[in-house]
């Protein structure tokens, strides 16, 4: 089966999840895993072609006028990440089958519609070789983690929480689309492959700068990197099958998937990396502190998924083989224990109705097997030996070490990771075995699904690590190759020898045991600073979304104050001085005097009488007399219309004018006679001003348009074959039934629909009592 | 000549513009009527007032003959004209609906949504 | 109401009536069309309406004017259909030459355009006049 089928596989799945729901009840979660699951092993036989160098594209034809194709494109690095996707995906699917046990199942099948809907938006975002393809999935990520965090939508945190992840990865997305539209300008493509090939041309164009930062927007938002660090932490509003699907493997890798992906292309731009480095050194500095900072269970781990972001980010930004084998092995080795952890935590807090890692303790007693697991996984968060965290630390410090950068990263590295090993500790150790006396009970045991999950992914992260070889050649040597642009020869291995590498290790894991060691104390302080957390917190967005919302409500308060009178005004003072800059600044000049035609004294009159009529108007005292004095423009007009040839439009003008007048007469019976001005003397004298002005643009316009010379090649067509074509003598009629029939299909719809609406409007209107006043 | 067509449709549109900004909800519509006949009135002039016979063919010809009025404009005002009509019977019908729900004819008397509060302030409470 | 002006309504009523399928059938040749047409013969049963009460009006139509508007609708939206079928080209007039008469699709969609024209003035017309008779 061809690869690109793999994304309507999952569309199709998380269709009929919902229904599926309904009839599979308790065991949803097992039967709806197998979709990911199948997914996973259809990819997973590419894994022989792709290891071998080989990059397989698939082409579906979709908006060709557009140039945008339904391009796919499979090579190491994004073969990981699906892997990665479905893999975890079906991890995920089984344990929240287990989760939600105490739901109803409408719920799971609306929770798993939703994981295998963000699953297909993953893997097509991965998958597309098209950048106009990527930005779709890209946003239908966005739009699917917003439901899911905001899946318990009767929890304002959750709705918060939803919309500012909304707000900043959506908000990302258009910048990062802006990114892309340059890109398709300047090289008249958006296949990604042909990107990549004609990169040297991107660089050399003078948009560089631009497209660069607009992508690298786009991919901070999504990665929560500084200074959009903000939202992910909150996102764990998200019920926790969600966050330990969301941090883990996926969404917010993307950022890192499209740095990466363009890590190629502006290899050669000289800001681009050492932007990086920064950004994602500040980011693991923030995040760390804030890891230390937060109390709940899953905020802990939250904030250590951000300060990870932040390494892989400063992976990217170094250059090098080994710093390409890094990120990927960070990548993997990330994904495994940080959703194992997730799951952990998950059953923790489900199973006690508590968060806190304050108040959890001693949970070992109750479930046993998952506290093996998050120590398993916290072992190789914390990187030692012989899990692949290990490995993939090791490769991250070498990466460091090989670059020419001078030695603030790499102390930040060290400090950062001495975290994590605290952060790591904290979460396994606490929770699970100590204070045994603040957990008494809990309200549910370990099931097979809460329990398949972590274990599979805590014991593959020890078996890669003891094996490292098997993965290091087929999964982790063509994502590094294809990420580096040429092929790396991977020794993926457990024990490189003392190396400067294991010595950083040492210093890691030392200050790591003596953060677990003073965490109650290290904690303690960092709560107590307020200031801290002003600056490090979501204080900024904050400020931005109020700032909109007083804009919105400023301009509401100034346009939007109730009175039609002054939105009319508005608009056609707009329209007076719009006409006005075009009148002076276009390209036909104002003629007043024009070449004229002999004065018809007849026509003469009848047009001064509509001028009349229409002055009578404003000047009648009581609406029945404006009424008559409408009419008698629309007469006059129609005989306008008599002394010009148009002998269609004069039938038609009189009929319509009779039928307006039988009409409004009936209205206006039925309204209260008009007493009194409804504008004060000084509003009159303004809207009379705007009136002439509008009024006298309009003569100009109109005296300027007599000069220019008409274009009558359609009315010549029409002239010419409408009887010999469509065998009629009345053009009018035959443009109306037949050259632009489908135009007065559309107009006689709007004449049914008008008729209808009114119809329906005054239905019964007469049986009600009379008005309030 | 010209310049008298323009004078006409531009008194026209002044007054109709003048009508459109009062709150009395009839004269809008009245407004809108004289907007709408003096629109169409200016779509005729702009397709050029030469000739002054009909659009027909004649008999025994086949196909239009040159001092034929431009049918093209006439067709386009041909449906404007009765869609025209069908927007102020719906706007007489709203009018007539309007008064009959608030008891009012003038649009400062419409103030059911004002009445509703500003959104921002439902915004606040809810927050709060 | 006077008996004379009630039988002068009926009789301009069916004049009118008359007239408006005239000028309906002789649109594609000399001035007149569907909408002409249709505005007059909603104009004649205006009159009725105003004259005797909707009543009449109403049971002279004999349908309902919602009705007779949905058919002019599908009528004039049908007769583009077998364009589509022989030219891939929706709303492509067919025509059948008889004698010296062209009769086609475009007659249909004409009498469509009539129909809807009816139907939507009379709508007004008998809502607006029904509260008066009451």
């Amino acid at each position: 089966m061809s690869f690109e089928w793999s994304i309507l596989m999952a569309l199709a799945g998380a269709a009929i999840a919902r229904p599926a729901a309904t009839y599979l009840g308790s065991r949803t979660g097992w039967v709806m895993a197998l979709v990911p699951f199948l997914i996973f092993l259809s990819l997973f036989q590419h894994l022989g072609t792709v290891a071998g160098g080989e990059t397989v594209i698939a082409h579906l034809s979709w908006v060709p006028s557009l140039g945008v194709d339904l391009a796919f494109r499979l090579d190491g690095f994004s073969l990981l990440f699906a892997l990665l996707i479905t893999g975890i995906g079906t991890l995920v699917t089984l344990y929240a089958g287990a989760y939600f046990a105490d739901k109803p199942h409408w719920e799971i099948g609306r929770f798993l519609a939703l994981i295998l809907l963000f699953m297909t938006a993953m893997l097509g975002t991965v998958l597309s070789d098209d950048l106009i393809v990527m930005f779709v999935f890209w946003e239908l990520t966005s739009l699917t983690s917003f439901m899911l965090i905001g899946f318990d939508a009767h929890k304002a945190e959750a709705r918060k929480s939803a919309i500012q992840s909304l707000l900043v990865t959506g908000g990302g997305g258009l910048v990062l689309f802006a990114g892309i539209l340059i890109i398709g300008m300047e090289l008249g493509t958006f296949s990604f492959t042909e990107v990549l090939a004609r990169s040297d041309e991107l660089v050399a164009s003078p948009w560089i700068g631009v497209v660069v930062v607009l992508i690298m927007i786009g991919a901070f938002t999504k990665s929560a990197q500084f200074p959009f660090h903000f939202w992910l932490p909150n996102a764990m509003a998200a019920p926790t099958p969600a966050s330990a699907y969301l941090h883990s493997a996926t969404m917010v890798k993307l950022g890192v998937f499209l740095l990466a992906r363009f890590d190629a292309v502006f290899a050669e731009v000289p800001a681009f990396g050492a932007t990086l480095v920064v950004i994602g050194s500040t980011t693991m500095m923030i995040a760390a502190l804030q890891a230390l900072r937060a109390e709940g269970f899953k905020a802990v781990l939250a904030q250590s998924t951000v300060a990870s972001l932040g390494i892989l980010v400063m992976l990217i930004g170094l250059q090098g083989e080994v710093a390409a084998v890094a990120t990927v092995g960070f990548i993997l080795s990330h994904a495994l224990y940080k959703a194992a952890l997730f799951f952990c935590a998950g059953t923790a807090i489900h199973a006690t109705g508590e968060a806190s890692l304050r108040k959890l303790g001693g949970l070992a007693r109750f479930l046993p097997v998952t506290a093996v697991a998050a120590v398993l996984a916290s072992l190789s968060m914390a990187g030692l030996p012989p899990f692949v965290g290990f490995i993939s630390k090791e490769y991250l410090f070498e990466a460091q070490l090989t670059n020419d950068w001078n030695i603030v990263p790499v102390a930040v590295a060290v400090a950062v990771n001495a975290v994590m090993v605290g952060v790591a500790g904290v979460v396994s150790i606490r929770p699970f075995y100590f204070k045994s006396h603040r957990v008494t009970s809990v309200k549910h045991g370990e099931t097979p699904g809460l329990l398949a999950g972590p274990l599979l992914l805590a014991s593959g992260g020890i078996l890669i690590g003891l094996f490292p070889n098997a993965i290091g050649q087929s999964l982790i040597g063509p994502a590094a190759s294809a990420l580096y642009g040429s092929p790396i020869d991977v020794s993926f291995q457990l024990w490189h020898g003392l190396t400067p590498m294991l010595v950083l290790s040492f210093a890691v894991v030392a200050i790591g045991t003596a953060i677990v060691i003073y965490w109650d104390a290290i904690h303690t302080y960092l709560r107590q600073q307020d200031g801290l957390y002003r600056l490090l917190g979501d204080r900024g967005y904050h400020r931005v979304l109020d700032g909109v919302l007083g804009a919105a409500r400023g301009s509401t308060r100034l346009l939007q104050n109730g009175d039609q009178r002054r939105y009319t005004s508005v608009v056609i003072a707009t329209v007076v001085i719009g006409l006005a800059i075009a009148l002076v600044a276009g390209p036909a000049a104002i003629s007043i005097a024009s070449p004229e035609g002999a004065l018809r004294i007849s026509l003469v009159l009848v047009l001064l009488l509509t001028a009349a009529g229409a002055l009578a108007t404003v000047k009648a005292r009581s609406l029945i007399a404006g009424l008559v004095c409408v009419g008698i423009v629309g007469f006059a007009l129609a005989v306008i219309f008599m002394l010009n040839g148009a002998p269609d439009l004069a039938l038609t003008q009189i009929a319509v004018e009779t039928l307006l007048v039988i009409l409004l007469t009936a209205v206006l019976l039925r309204l209260p006679a008009r007493q009194k001005h409804s504008r004060t003397t000084s509003e009159r004298r303004r809207d009379a001003l705007l009136a002439t002005c509008f009024g006298g643009v309009i003569f100009i316009a109109v005296a300027s348009m007599s000069a220019i010379p008409i274009d009558l090649r359609l009315s010549d067509y029409f002239g010419e074959t409408s009887y010999l074509d469509a065998y009629g003598r009345n053009v009018v009629n035959v443009i109306l039934v037949d050259y632009r029939a489908i135009d007065t299909l559309g107009e006689i719809a709007v004449v049914a629909f008008a008729t209808i609406a009114a119809w329906a409007l005054l239905r019964g209107s007469a049986a009600r009592p009379g008005p309030k006043e | 000549m010209s310049l008298v067509y323009a004078l006409a449709i531009a008194v026209q549109m002044g007054c109709g513009v003048y009508l459109l900004l009062s709150r009395h909800v009839v004269r809008i519509v009245l407004g809108v009527v004289l907007l709408s006949a003096a629109t169409n009135l200016l779509i005729f002039v702009a397709g050029g007032l030469v000739f002054t016979a009909p659009p027909v063919i004649v008999q025994g010809t086949q196909t239009l003959g040159a001092e034929a009025a431009n049918p093209l404009p006439q067709a386009l005002i041909l449906t404007a004209i009765v869609i025209g009509f069908a927007l102020v019977a719906f706007a007489a019908a709203l009018v007539l609906k309007t008064y009959r729900a608030v008891g009012s004819v003038l649009t400062s008397g419409h103030t059911d949504a004002e009445a509703l509060g500003s959104p921002f302030d439902a915004e606040a409470t809810r927050n709060a | 109401m006077s008996i004379i002006f009630s039988t002068m309504s009926r009789l301009f009523f069916a004049l009118m009536l008359i007239v408006s399928i005239y000028m309906l059938f002789r649109g594609h040749n000399e001035p007149g069309g569907g909408f002409v047409g249709g505005l007059i013969a909603a104009l004649g049963f205006a009159l009725l309406a105003l004259a005797e009460n909707v009543a009449t009006a109403r049971r002279a139509l004999m349908v309902h004017p919602v009705a007779l508007m949905g058919a002019g609708l599908l009528l004039a939206f049908a007769s583009g259909l077998p364009g589509l079928l022989s030219d891939r080209s929706f709303l492509t007039h067919w025509w059948a030459e008889i004698g010296s008469l062209h009769l086609g699709t475009a007659t249909t969609f004409d009498i469509g355009v009539y129909f809807v024209v009816i139907g939507g003035v009379l709508c007004l017309i008998f809502r607006l006049y029904e509260e008066v008779d009451q």
